[in-house]
Order: structure tokens, then C-alpha cells, then sequence
């Protein structure tokens, strides 16, 4: 058998290629439509290369997140939950990511406001990709390259919220999801 | 010429990286083979030596069987990471497997480091002080010569360093007539803050106990030990901060003292303890307000003005209530002005008709005091 912290390894490794993938190349095609030096057809092989990176990472994200649970006790360290809480924040903006490249369609990139949205959503995703690696990092090799930006933050402590106030704050999210997806009038792919 | 450029850049970056690796911070203390210059420091071929003096000492010349015997190691002049971090081992062999000193029957009652382990480390100051670890061990329950190897990893000048030290021999002999012995014990090392601890100490052949104790390397205090048919009993007082606690035993008879070596003892203190369901609960928060938020700003941005206004007809007729506005009867406009004539001499330069129709009586008023 194979330890559940290999695995983990393993699938945060796929995880964080992909997502590294996906990010250079939506930045790229963000350049692109801005600047306007590598071509329509290069565009639209970046823009292809994120959207189904994008859509890798996304399947990653809950194997990363299964196989971390299973290699260690969370409720033993404020550093653990704080990487809980952080997967669940990273895996709802690559959602986010992979809805909107969906929704808006590849000629997103013709709209350059909707191009900056979409690449601030992509960084926000990995950045917090990035904490995400950042914490293993320090728990097994006890530094981290974000010690080189001088503010990186260690999350040596976790908010300590009680069972119930948990409870309302998922019901209170869960609500304002449904409410977007049900209420909100569906977004339409953006047209050449 | 671009891509070559581009591949060029790619090749320095890959030679850039260093073909050394190694855990900067640790990792941790733990019973660990030679062989752990394998995982630890990545393969020992590529490990650079160190420079460091290592100095193995005993505190007496041999050993009984299942006797006490303290073992330290001073690792000194060795290149220095800017953690000062250094990793020690006490080693029965150097072969990568079985290298413990419990694989060749020894039992380690203490690292002095608040564990029981034979690999430990330690934070140096500087490399002339260096670091120093004791062991306290209790001999095998055979006799012989038993090899020790001291060995060291560290990091340092921008490699990942090790080394082995010659071997050191342990004579273990012959437990002489009526010797006062400690049997397989597994010492306490570690504790809760702020409780007194019974310790049982299975002794034999001692007519009295003792439990020396010392807070750093202060004054050592003694508390004598209780016979319990088998065991000896004391309770080493409570510890009221984050202290660096140590204790040995004393076992004493009309003609031996035996003294195991300082066992430290690390406090443990209280331990974080979260509500996994609630963590949970937080993290589905999280992933759906911030799924919520991204939706929700992208469904906004994708409906354009012109979309906007193609809104299904019921909204556009439900939005306008002009229907809803009782229409008032028509009034016949008074007419204000019979007299004023267009022509009136009053009538200021480049008025329209219609202005001096409606602003005229006005003008005549505030300038001429009124009357038409």
C-alpha cells in the first residue's frame, strides 16, 4: 500500500502543474488581447490550453484534498484547519474559473474588461493555491519559498468558530449560491 | 533566433538548480538508521562532507549488563546553515539498516531532549560551542563489546552536509553479585504542565531509592523513593511553566551506588483541539460564498446595455405604469397675457415671442414696476 501523505504528494504535484499551466496561459492570452503580438490562432490555442487545464486542476483539487485529510489529524493543529479552510476557499474560485471561461466562452478575450475578471479570478485561485503549498511545505520541510516575499503569512492560528456558527455561516453561503444560480438571470457567451 | 534564445534561458535555468537537497528545517526527532542520509539528505554520495569534530564520551568505562551508561556527543567546527540546525545520531552500526542502538539491545531511557529516540536535533549558536547531546542508555542483557558510531547532518554553506565518526566501544561485563539494577523500564519523558508525576521504578537488590532532579543544570534536589513490592515510588513535583526538567535515578545497597543517567523531560503543552465538523462546515462556507461571489459577478458582466434592454416584454410593460396615470381633463390655458403685445417697447432685445409670452410679465414686473 501506498501512504495517504504519498498520494498527497502525489496529486498536489498534478495539481499545482496544471494550475501553473492554466495560469500562464490565461495570463498569456490576457497579454495577447491586450498587445496583440502572437495572433488569433495562438490565442485560441492559450485560451484552449487554460480552459482544459483549468478543468484537470478542478479534478484534482478534491483528490488533493481527500488524500490530505487522510494523512493527518486536522483538529490537532491551527495550521491544518487553516489549510482546510483554504482548500474549500481554493476549489470554490477554480469553480468560479471554470464556470466563467464556460459561461463567457472563448471570445471572452475580445472584451478586455471581462479579460482582467476573469485572469483576477485565475490568480486569486492560485494564490491561494500557492498558501495552500506553502503550509505543506512548511509542516514537512519546516520553511517556505514565500518566506523569500518577506510577507507571507505561516497561519499560525485558525479562527476558532463555534459547531452552530459554523452551521449558519454554510447555510447563509449555501443560501447566497442558490440564490445567484436560481434568482440571477444566466449569463450568455460573450459573441465575435 | 527567439526560440534558441528561449531555450538557452530554460537550459541555464535547469543548471541553475543545485544537485543537492536536503530538509532545511528538520525533520524531526526520530529512531533512525544511517541509512537515513538517504531520504533525509537526499543520497549520501551527493551529501558534502562536513568539517564537523565529533567527540564521543562515556561517563564510566563499562557497562553491566542491563546497567546504566550515559553516552555523549559533541559535534563542534562544522559549517553552520543560517537555521544553525544539527542533526545527531547515536548509531550501533553503519550498514543503513538495523543501525539503532535498540537493534543491538540497548534500551535509550533518554535523548535529553525530552524523547527516547537515538536521531535528535538541536539548534547550535555557533559552531565552536556546537551542540551536545547524552544518551542515557541501559545496557544489553548480554555481555561484550558493543560498537557506537556518532553522526552528524547539518546543512551549511549551501550544501547539505554529514558525517560518521570512528567507532567507540562499550564494554558491557558481568553483573557483579547483589548490584543494585534498574529492569526494562520505559522512563518518563514527557508530561502534562502543572501535575506531579508517579514515577515506578522496577529496582533490585537496592535497600534504598532516590530521584534526583535539576531544572536546567541548577541545583540538583533528591526525593527518596518508597518500596512498593516490586517497584520503587516517588513523584517528581509538578512543573508550573515551560521548564527544561531532567531526573536520574539512584539505587543504592550496602555496597554499590548505581545512578542511571539525566532522563530529561519535555512538557507537553495543552494541545490545540478544533471541531473537525465545524472546520468542515467553515471550508463549505468558504467554497460557496466565494463560488457565489464569481457566479454572480460573471452572470452581471456577460448581460450587456443592449441585452439588458431586450428584457422579455412583461418586464419592460410591468416596469412602465403611464397606464396606471389618471389622464385629467384638459384645462383651457389661461391666457395670461391679452395684453402684452408683441410689440411692447419693454420687450428686451432678441426675446422670442414665445419667451416674452412667458417671461414677460415677469421682466415688466421686476424692471418697469409692473402694469401692462
Amino acid at each position: 500500500m501506498v501512504a495517504a501523505a504519498t498520494l498527497h504528494a502525489f496529486s498536489t504535484e498534478m495539481l499545482v502543474g496544471s494550475m501553473t499551466f492554466s495560469v500562464i496561459a490565461t495570463v498569456l492570452c490576457l497579454g495577447e488581447s491586450m498587445f496583440e503580438k502572437l495572433g488569433e490562432k495562438a490565442q485560441r490555442g492559450l485560451d484552449q490550453s487554460a480552459y482544459y487545464a483549468a478543468i484537470f486542476s478542478l479534478c484534482c483539487i478534491p483528490v488533493v484534498a481527500l488524500t490530505g485529510t487522510a494523512s493527518g489529524d486536522a483538529s490537532a493543529s491551527p495550521v491544518l484547519v487553516n489549510k482546510m479552510l483554504l482548500s474549500g476557499l481554493c476549489l470554490g474560485l477554480w469553480i468560479g474559473v471554470v464556470h466563467g471561461r464556460r459561461t463567457w466562452g472563448p471570445e471572452m478575450w475580445s472584451n478586455r474588461k471581462m479579460g482582467f475578471v476573469h485572469t483576477g479570478f485565475v490568480c486569486a485561485g492560485y494564490t491561494t493555491a500557492a498558501m495552500l503549498g506553502s503550509i505543506g511545505s512548511v509542516i514537512t520541510r519546516g520553511e517556505t519559498v514565500g518566506d523569500l516575499f518577506g510577507i507571507w503569512p505561516h497561519f499560525d492560528n485558525a479562527p476558532a468558530i463555534s459547531f452552530g456558527m459554523s452551521m449558519v455561516l454554510a447555510l447563509l453561503s449555501l443560501s447566497a449560491l442558490l440564490v445567484v444560480i436560481f434568482v440571477q438571470p444566466k449569463g450568455e457567451a460573450v459573441e465575435s | 533566433m527567439r526560440r534558441t534564445l528561449l531555450l538557452v534561458t530554460l537550459l541555464l535555468l535547469v543548471l541553475c538548480v543545485p544537485p543537492l537537497s536536503a530538509n532545511p528545517g528538520g525533520t524531526g526527532d526520530g529512531n533512525r538508521d544511517a541509512a537515513c542520509g538517504g531520504s533525509c539528505h537526499g543520497d549520501p554520495g551527493l551529501s558534502e562532507p562536513s568539517s564537523a569534530v565529533l567527540t564521543f564520551s562515556t561517563d564510566r568505562d563499562s557497562a553491566y549488563v542491563g546497567g546504566p551508561i550515559s553516552v555523549t556527543i559533541t559535534v563542534t567546527e562544522m559549517e553552520l546553515s543560517s537555521r544553525g540546525l544539527v542533526g545527531v545520531f547515536l548509531l550501533s552500526d553503519t550498514h543503513g539498516v538495523a543501525d539503532t542502538p535498540q537493534d543491538a539491545g540497548w534500551t535509550i531511557l533518554s535523548n535529553g531532549e525530552g524523547g527516547s529516540t537515538n536521531y535528535a536535533e538541536k539548534h547550535a549558536f555557533d559552531a565552536e560551542s556546537g551542540v551536545t547531546m547524552t544518551w542515557s542508555l541501559l545496557a544489553p542483557s548480554s555481555e561484550g563489546t558493543y560498537d557506537f558510531y556518532a553522526a552528524v547532518h547539518h546543512g551549511g554553506d549551501g550544501a547539505a552536509r554529514m558525517k560518521i565518526s570512528d567507532v567507540n566501544n562499550v564494554t558491557v561485563g558481568p553483573v557483579p553479585d547483589n548490584l543494585p539494577q534498574m529492569l526494562p523500564w520505559d522512563a518518563m519523558t514527557s508530561r502534562s504542565l502543572g501535575e506531579p508525576t508517579d514515577l515506578s521504578m522496577p529496582v533490585v537488590n537496592a535497600t534504598s531509592v532516590a530521584l534526583e532532579y535539576r531544572i536546567g543544570e541548577g541545583p540538583i534536589a533528591t526525593i527518596e523513593a518508597t518500596q512498593d513490592a516490586d517497584t520503587w515510588v516517588a513523584t517528581l513535583p509538578a512543573a508550573l511553566s515551560d521548564i527544561s526538567l531532567s531526573y536520574r535515578v539512584v539505587m543504592s545497597n550496602d555496597e554499590f551506588t548505581e545512578t542511571t543517567g539525566w532522563i530529561a523531560v519535555s512538557n507537553e503543552i495543552e494541545e490545540y483541539n478544533a471541531d473537525i465538523f465545524a472546520v468542515r462546515l467553515q471550508s463549505m462556507a468558504l467554497l460557496f460564498a466565494s463560488l457565489a461571489l464569481c457566479i454572480s459577478i460573471q452572470r452581471r458582466m456577460s448581460r450587456s446595455p443592449q441585452k439588458s434592454l431586450g428584457e422579455p416584454e412583461a418586464a419592460l410593460i410591468s416596469a412602465d405604469q403611464t397606464s396606471m396615470v389618471v389622464p385629467t381633463p384638459s384645462v383651457a390655458p389661461i391666457d395670461m397675457a391679452p395684453s402684452l403685445a408683441l410689440d411692447d417697447p419693454r420687450r428686451p432685445a432678441g426675446w422670442t415671442d414665445e419667451q416674452w409670452l412667458h417671461y414677460g410679465p415677469d421682466h415688466i414686473a421686476q424692471n418697469s414696476g409692473g402694469g401692462f
